[in-house]
């Protein structure tokens, strides 16, 4: 196996911070187009049964998809890449506060990172993968 | 129930409109996130600022999110984006007309009705001519069909928007796994080729994600790498010495009970219970004996690997010593009649035995040494002079013999498969069936390798290998045949090698290939069996110091 070496942490940070940032994107951006799917298949009963009833199932599925697949998948490599290079900078255990600070030294504080870093988890050892 | 002309008069294509521009936002949007991993994250992630196996399992990872994003992803949310733009179209167009023919037939004097019925608004008074009739009625009739058309095309406009989204409704697969996500069962392969190539595609969140989900399939799949194997196997021997525990403190307490309430010591129930304790009791003993030999071993600093174990009927076990995967030599010893997982330590320490004889004969090569009891071995002598056991066995050896090469590092291990008394012929048989098992075939003490002649293996003869000790007590089932022969018999072929007989009996002298001769007959041992220096330089590859049978 070839020795793993992040050579420029902080490179490895700014790629975990894009990632986060994707997926809030993600996160923010999808809801409206699942709401328009939700009121047309609503709204198109009458008129327009066999495609609001294809409306409806699709919002199923692509909600599900975008939010596991997708969402879920930016954020699992961020946190990856965050470890990783939380580990080159010599950090030996994690708590979800060091973690986040790690990963996102600027956004740590905003109101996204603030209201995942309940008193709950700041007391929880990481334990994702290293 | 079919679209009418009526449900027409109703129909507002707002929400629609507003769907059409969600979605080409969305598009828009997908297009940031392609961008974004290709070219703001991978800028990150180059082989300048991260390196190792982690850093090109996190490029490729990014590479498939990236791939899928831009590719299947937005191809398919393109397609909605156009399927609900153009169908929209069609929709807005045909409404445009449903409200021309009305505003006409109004014009005319007509009713359309709900169901498209068509009719005079006002029957008129006034007496008309037949030519005026005639031409109302074909009015009438025109008006109908247009409306009955739109009908249909605004109908079908539905329909093929539906067609449309229906087909975008299969999900991307192409997307890596989120981590600890319900990996799938059905996505591993079989085969070892199929696996090793299987497990060397995922990245290292994947595999443990997978290694969480299928501990037990894994842990026995040929292929698979030996750390994988011994992560999945560990966790699962663990888990079952964890439950088997709970289960005989249940036992216990239940047996207590009856002591409570008095209950006979030779009731039924009673009898019944205490039996069914011994044989909980026992099954923890065997696999808690199999942690604490793994224990024992590591402990004196070597790497030991739990390939794969069973603790059903007689209970099986493949445990290595060394790694197989980058070792440059690789032997599997296969144990014969009365192995069973409660006397699974002497064939571990016979293993490393061997182990310890090869690294002194290859001190400068790495050697992995396999105790491989991964079939029903013959309880009672009776039962070793049936081949079919040893037959049966040929399959999981064959396909163990493979994975190893399928998952070794680095270029091609020299593997030798060896066999004690029934187990050699059990790696004779395999030999035998399958081409291309080892490098090597060695047989100690055997009964027989299911052949009559080399010519009948698939080795060339110069690889084949075999010793029995003057005394040893298989020279009479040698003798009968019954399981073919071996190169210590005339004309078989092969190489016949040399090994003292350590013991005071037949018996003895069976299971004395591993111990240390007594020369002088002082109780101390003097000298390894010349069987052990002779299978280390086959195992090695040092097949010209191997001392023959002249």
């Amino acid at each position: 196996m070839a020795e793993n070496r992040a050579i420029e942490p902080d490179s490895l940070n700014q790629a975990a911070r894009l990632l986060f940032d994707l997926a809030d994107s993600m996160g923010d951006d999808f809801p409206a187009v699942g709401d328009a799917m939700a009121d047309a298949a609503e709204q198109g009963k009458e008129a327009l049964p066999e495609s609001s009833n294809a409306i409806g199932n699709l919002n199923e599925r692509w909600t599900g998809y975008e939010s596991k697949d997708m969402r879920e998948n930016a954020t699992t490599f961020a946190e990856y890449l965050a470890v990783f290079a939380a580990d080159a900078t010599e950090i030996e255990e994690y708590t979800a506060a060091d973690f986040l600070r790690v990963a996102d030294p600027e956004l740590f504080g905003s109101e996204q990172r603030a209201a995942a870093v309940d008193e709950d988890s700041v007391s929880t050892t990481y334990q994702g993968p290293v | 129930m079919a679209v009418q002309w009526g449900d027409l008069a109703g129909a507002d294509l707002g929400p629609l409109e507003t769907l059409r521009d969600q979605w080409r936002g969305y598009v828009d949007r997908l297009e940031e996130y392609g961008n974004v991993l290709a070219e703001d994250v991978a800028k990150h992630l180059g082989e300048d600022v991260f390196e190792g196996d982690d850093a090109v399992a996190a490029r490729a990872r990014l590479d498939r999110f990236q791939t899928a994003v831009t590719g299947d992803v937005l191809d398919r949310a393109a397609a909605i984006r156009d399927a609900l733009a153009d169908q929209h179209d069609a929709l807005k167009g045909e409404l445009d007309r449903h409200e021309s023919i009305t505003t006409e037939a109004g014009n005319a004097g007509l009713s359309i009705a709900a169901d498209g019925w068509v009719s005079l608004a006002r029957p008129e008074q006034t007496v008309m001519g037949v030519e005026e009739t005639e031409a109302q009625q074909q009015l009438i009739i025109d008006t109908a069909a247009a409306a009955a058309a739109c009908v249909e095309a605004f109908a079908l406009a539905d329909a093929q928007l539906a067609a449309a989204l229906n087909a975008a409704w299969e999900v991307p697969s192409e997307l890596p796994m989120p981590i600890g996500e319900n990996p799938e069962m059905q996505d591993i392969p079989t085969g070892p080729e199929h696996v090793a190539d299987w497990w060397a595609g995922l990245d290292p969140m994947e595999r443990d994600a997978y290694l969480e989900a299928f501990p037990d399939l894994l842990g026995g799949l040929d292929g698979m790498p030996a750390d994988a194997r011994n992560t999945a196997n560990e966790a699962t021997l663990e888990r079952e010495v964890d439950a088997l525990d709970a289960e005989v403190d249940s036992l216990e307490r239940q047996l207590a009970d009856m002591d409570a309430r008095g209950v006979p010591e030779d009731s039924a129930e009673r009898l019944m219970l205490q039996e069914e304790l011994a044989a909980v009791q026992a099954k923890h003993d065997e696999a808690k004996g199999l942690q604490t030999n793994i224990a024992t071993l590591e402990e004196e600093g070597k790497d030991v690997y739990l390939l794969d174990y069973s603790l059903e009927g007689d209970g099986q076990a493949v445990v290595s010593i060394g790694n197989p995967d980058t070792a440059d030599n690789t032997a599997v010893h296969v144990p014969g009649t009365y192995s069973e997982l409660s006397n699974f330590g002497t064939q571990m320490n016979r293993a490393d035995t061997m182990y310890e004889d090869a690294l002194k004969a290859a001190p400068d090569e790495e050697t992995a040494v396999i105790a491989w009891l991964g079939y029903d071995a013959p309880d009672s002598v009776p039962q070793a002079s049936n081949p079919q056991q040893a037959h049966d066995a040929t399959g999981d050896l064959s396909s163990f013999m493979y994975g190893l090469e399928a998952s070794h590092q680095g270029g091609d291990s020299h593997t030798s498969v060896m066999g004690h008394s029934y187990g050699s012929t059990v790696a004779g048989d395999t030999v035998r069936t399958y081409e291309g098992v080892a490098d090597e075939l060695i047989t100690v003490a055997s009964p027989g390798t299911s052949a009559n002649s080399v010519e009948e293996l698939n080795i060339d003869e110069d690889h084949v290998w075999s010793t029995t000790a003057e005394g040893d007590a298989i020279e009479l089932p040698q003798d009968l045949g019954l399981l073919g022969h071996d190169a210590t018999n005339d004309g078989f072929g092969g190489n016949e090698f040399t090994s003292d007989a350590v013991g005071a009996d037949g018996g003895q002298i069976h299971g004395g290939y591993w111990r240390d001769v007594d020369e002088n007959g002082d109780g101390e041992p003097d000298r390894p069996n010349e069987a052990r220096s002779n299978i280390a330089n086959i195992i090695t590859g040092n097949t010209d110091k191997v001392g023959l049978v002249e």
